[in-house]
C-alpha cells in the first residue's frame, strides 16, 4: 500500500464532509456531485474526428443541460489527433477527452498510459467488448459494407455476401476493371484495420478477395468522401469496406448511392473515447463521457448524428439492436482491446502491406 | 549605432525563425522517434528506411520529371505570353491581364478537384467529348497529365517575371528589327526574349523549385493510380507505419531541403549576375507596341486556348459541381440541379 499523508488527509476530509452533509460514503460519484464539480470547472476541451455538424448535435444538448460548461470541440483527422495529443501532453497538457475512429491508435494511447479510468452507471451499460479496463469506451456501432452505384449496377447483381462480391468481380471482370475502390491500407489507418480484420474473420476467403480485387485493378483512396464521390459519379461502380454510417448520410441526399451490409459477416467499428490522464477538467470530461453513453446521448448519435448507437437498450434502425434484428450473428464488432495493437508493430505491418501489394497491386 | 541595433535584432530574429525549425527537422531526421519523447535516440534508421523503400525512389524520379517538365512547358509559354502582352498590339490586352493571373490565385487542390470533375473518366467535358467522338483520348490521372497541368498553371509565374523585365527595356531594338523585315515571331525569338534571359533563368530556377514542392495537384490527380512525388510520399508516411512516423517524414523533408536550398543559393547568384548584365535599367522613354498584323488572331487564339484549359475547364467543373447533388455517367444534370450546397445543407 502506498498511501501518502496528503492522500489520507484528503480521504478523512472527504469522509468527514460526507458525514457532515449526511451523504453516504459512496465510491462512485453521483451524477449530481459530478455535475456540480464539472460546472465549477466550467470548461471542456475535446479533440474529435467526428464532423462538427454531427458532433454539434451532442454538444448543443449537453450545453442545454449544463450551461455553465463551455465546450471547445476541435475537429481533426485521426493522425492529427494522435500527433497533437501526444506532443501537447509531452509539453504539459492537451485535450480533456479524445474521440476517434482510429481504434488502434486510441488503444495505443490508453495502453501507453495516457488515459484515466472512469466507472459509472452509464459505462456499465456498454457491451463487454466495448469497454477496455474502464479506460477506453466504444461510443458508436458503425457497420462496414459495400457501397454501390444504383444507376449502373442492376439490382440482381448487387452482392449480398463477401462470396457474392468476389463472384461478381471474377465473372464480370471487364465491366468492373478499374471501377472498384477501397481504402488504401498504406494511407488510411482505418482502411488498414478493416482489411486485417477481414483476414482474421474470414481467413479462408481472404486470398480470393485479394485475387478478385487485384483482377479488377482496384483503385485505392485515402478518404471515404472521395470514394463515395467516385461511386456516385459512376467513375467507380462499387466500393469495398466503406463505413455505412457515412454512406447512409449521403444516400439520404443522393439517390444513386446504394448500401449493402454483407449477410455473411459485417464488420462493425466503434468510435473510441477516453479521458486524458492529465485532463485539466476531469469532472467535466467524466460528465461528458456519461452523457455520450447515456440513453439520451445515444439517441442523438443514432437519430441526429447519423452514426449508429452502441447501447443495447436504444431502439431504432440506426442502432446496434436494430442491426441485430437485421443481421443477427453476422455482426462482427471490432473488440476494443490490445488485439488492435498487433499491426502497430512496424515489422508486422510492413509485412502485411508487402503481401497486400503483391497480391492486389501485383507489385 | 541606433540604426544598426534594431536591424541586427531583426536579422537575428529572422535567422532564428528560419533556422530553428529547419534545424529541428534535420535533428528529428536522425532520431529514432518523435523528438519530444524521452525514448527517442540518435539513429540513422530513418534514412535506411527510405533508401530501402521503392516508393521513395519512384517519388524522387516523378518529382524530377514534374519539375523539369514544368520548366519545359512554363518557361517558353510564359516568355511568349509576356512578349505578346507587353510588346505587341494584341487586341484585348487590357482585358486579358486579370484572367491570366487566375491560376496563381486558385488553390491547386481546387484546380485538382476541378479537373477530376471536368476531365476525369466520367467528368462533364469527358462525357460530352465521348458522346461526340466516341472515346476520350486523355487520362487525367496519368503522370503526363499532372506534368502538363502543373506546367500550364505555372505559366503566370514566368509571365510575371519576364513581363516586368520586358517593361524595363526600351523597344528601339525591336523596332529596328521589325523595320528591317523580321516577323513578330522572329523579333520575340532573336531580340526580346534573349534580352530578358537573365530574368527567365531566374524564374526558371523558381519554377523548378516550385516543381519540387508541388503538393495539391499530385495529391488529388496522382492518388488513383499511385503516382507519388516526394511531398505526397511524405504525406503517405504519416500513416504507413500506423503511428505517425516523425523521423521518416523528417528524413524525406531533409532530402527535399538538400535539393531546394542550393536552388535558393543559385537564384541569389543568378540575381547578382542579372544585375551585372542588363545594361539599360529603369523605365525606357520610348515603348511603342509592335504591330502583329494578321498574326494577332493566332496569338489571341493561343492565349484563349491556354486560358480555356487552365482556367475555364477546372473552374467550370467546380462551379457545375456546386449546383448539382450528383453527377457522372447516366445522370441528367437538369434533374439534379440544387442550391442546397449554398444553404449549408449536405
Amino acid at each position: 500500500m502506498n498511501i501518502t499523508r496528503r492522500g489520507l488527509l484528503a480521504g478523512f476530509t472527504a469522509v468527514a464532509l460526507n458525514a457532515a452533509l449526511g451523504l453516504a460514503p459512496a465510491h462512485a460519484q453521483t451524477t449530481a456531485e459530478l455535475a456540480a464539480a464539472a460546472q465549477k470547472e466550467g470548461k471542456l476541451v475535446i479533440y474529435g474526428v467526428t464532423d462538427n455538424e454531427q458532433a454539434n448535435h451532442l454538444i448543443r444538448e449537453f450545453r442545454s443541460m449544463y450551461p455553465a460548461i463551455n465546450i471547445e470541440y476541435s475537429n481533426m483527422s485521426t493522425t492529427e489527433l494522435y500527433n497533437r495529443f501526444i506532443s501537447e501532453t509531452a509539453a504539459g497538457s492537451s485535450a480533456d477527452v479524445t474521440w476517434s475512429s482510429a481504434m488502434d491508435l486510441q488503444i495505443k494511447l490508453v495502453n501507453d498510459g495516457y488515459a484515466q479510468p472512469h466507472k459509472s452507471a452509464e459505462t456499465a451499460k456498454l457491451p463487454e467488448w466495448a469497454n477496455w479496463k474502464n479506460e477506453a469506451f466504444g461510443t458508436t456501432y458503425e457497420p462496414i459494407g459495400f457501397v454501390y452505384n444504383k444507376r449502373l449496377i442492376p439490382a440482381a447483381d448487387v452482392p449480398q455476401t463477401h462470396a457474392d462480391f468476389i463472384k461478381l468481380l471474377s465473372t464480370q471482370t471487364d465491366k468492373f476493371k478499374g471501377k472498384v475502390n477501397t481504402y488504401d491500407p498504406e494511407k488510411s489507418g482505418v482502411g488498414f484495420m478493416l482489411v486485417t480484420q477481414d483476414k482474421q474473420v474470414n481467413a479462408a476467403g481472404f486470398a480470393d478477395l485479394q485475387k478478385a480485387l487485384g483482377a479488377v485493378q482496384v483503385k485505392v483512396q485515402a478518404s471515404t468522401g472521395t470514394m463515395m464521390e467516385r461511386i456516385a459519379s459512376g467513375e467507380n461502380l462499387i466500393g469495398y469496406n466503406l463505413n455505412a454510417a457515412y454512406a447512409l448520410t449521403r444516400a439520404q441526399k443522393d439517390p444513386s448511392i446504394g448500401i449493402v451490409m454483407p449477410k455473411d459477416y459485417t464488420l462493425v467499428l466503434s468510435r473510441v473515447m477516453f479521458i486524458a490522464r492529465k485532463a485539466k477538467n476531469p469532472n467535466a470530461a467524466k460528465l461528458w463521457l456519461d452523457f455520450v453513453l447515456s440513453k439520451k446521448g445515444q439517441e442523438i448519435i443514432a437519430n441526429k448524428a447519423d452514426l449508429y448507437a452502441i447501447r443495447p437498450d436504444v431502439e431504432g434502425e440506426t442502432t446496434a439492436s436494430g442491426l441485430r434484428k437485421q443481421l443477427g450473428d453476422a455482426l462482427r464488432p471490432v473488440a476494443i482491446n490490445t488485439g488492435l495493437l498487433t499491426y502497430l508493430d512496424q515489422a508486422k505491418r510492413l509485412e502485411f502491406l508487402k503481401q497486400w501489394n503483391s497480391a492486389v497491386k501485383g507489385k | 549605432m541606433l540604426q544598426t541595433l534594431p536591424r541586427r535584432a531583426v536579422v537575428a530574429l529572422l535567422a532564428l525563425s528560419v533556422f530553428f525549425p529547419l534545424g529541428l527537422v534535420i535533428y528529428q531526421s536522425v532520431l529514432s522517434g518523435p523528438f519530444f519523447m524521452p525514448a527517442a535516440a540518435l539513429s540513422l534508421e530513418s534514412y535506411a528506411f527510405i533508401v530501402d523503400d521503392p516508393d521513395f525512389w519512384q517519388a524522387a524520379r516523378n518529382t524530377i520529371a514534374v519539375a523539369v517538365g514544368m520548366g519545359v512547358i512554363a518557361i517558353p509559354l510564359g516568355a511568349i505570353l509576356a512578349f505578346i502582352m507587353v510588346r505587341t498590339d494584341l487586341p484585348g490586352r487590357k482585358w486579358l491581364e486579370m484572367p491570366i493571373m487566375i491560376p496563381i490565385f486558385v488553390s491547386p487542390v481546387v484546380l485538382g478537384f476541378g479537373y477530376v470533375v471536368s476531365l476525369g473518366p466520367v467528368g462533364f467535358f469527358s462525357v460530352w467529348f465521348a458522346e461526340i467522338f466516341g472515346s476520350v483520348p486523355w487520362n487525367i490521372y496519368s503522370l503526363t497529365s499532372i506534368i502538363i497541368i502543373a506546367g500550364l498553371t505555372h505559366v503566370p509565374h514566368v509571365y510575371l517575371y519576364s513581363s516586368s523585365a520586358l517593361r524595363n527595356l526600351g523597344s528601339d531594338v525591336e523596332e529596328a528589327a521589325r523595320l528591317t523585315g523580321a516577323s513578330p515571331f522572329r523579333v520575340a525569338r532573336d531580340v526580346s526574349i534573349p534580352m530578358v534571359s537573365p530574368a527567365l533563368l531566374y524564374v526558371g530556377v523558381l519554377v523548378f523549385f516550385l516543381g519540387f514542392e508541388i503538393f495539391g495537384l499530385p495529391l488529388i490527380l496522382g492518388d488513383p493510380e499511385g503516382h507519388l512525388v516526394l511531398t505526397t510520399y511524405l504525406y503517405k508516411l504519416t500513416n504507413k507505419l500506423g503511428t505517425p512516423s516523425y523521423h521518416l517524414m523528417a528524413a524525406v523533408a531533409t532530402c527535399i531541403i538538400a535539393v531546394t536550398f542550393p536552388l535558393v543559393l543559385l537564384q541569389r547568384a543568378l540575381l547578382k549576375t542579372a544585375q551585372r548584365f542588363v545594361a539599360m535599367k529603369g523605365k525606357s522613354a520610348r515603348q511603342r507596341p509592335l504591330a502583329l498584323g494578321p498574326w494577332k488572331w493566332l496569338a489571341l487564339a493561343l492565349i484563349l486556348a491556354w486560358l480555356f484549359v487552365t482556367v475555364v475547364v477546372p473552374v467550370a467543373g467546380i462551379a457545375l459541381r456546386s449546383v448539382v447533388s450528383s453527377w457522372g455517367q447516366g445522370v441528367n444534370l437538369l434533374e439534379v440541379l440544387t442550391l442546397d450546397h449554398f444553404h449549408g445543407k449536405r
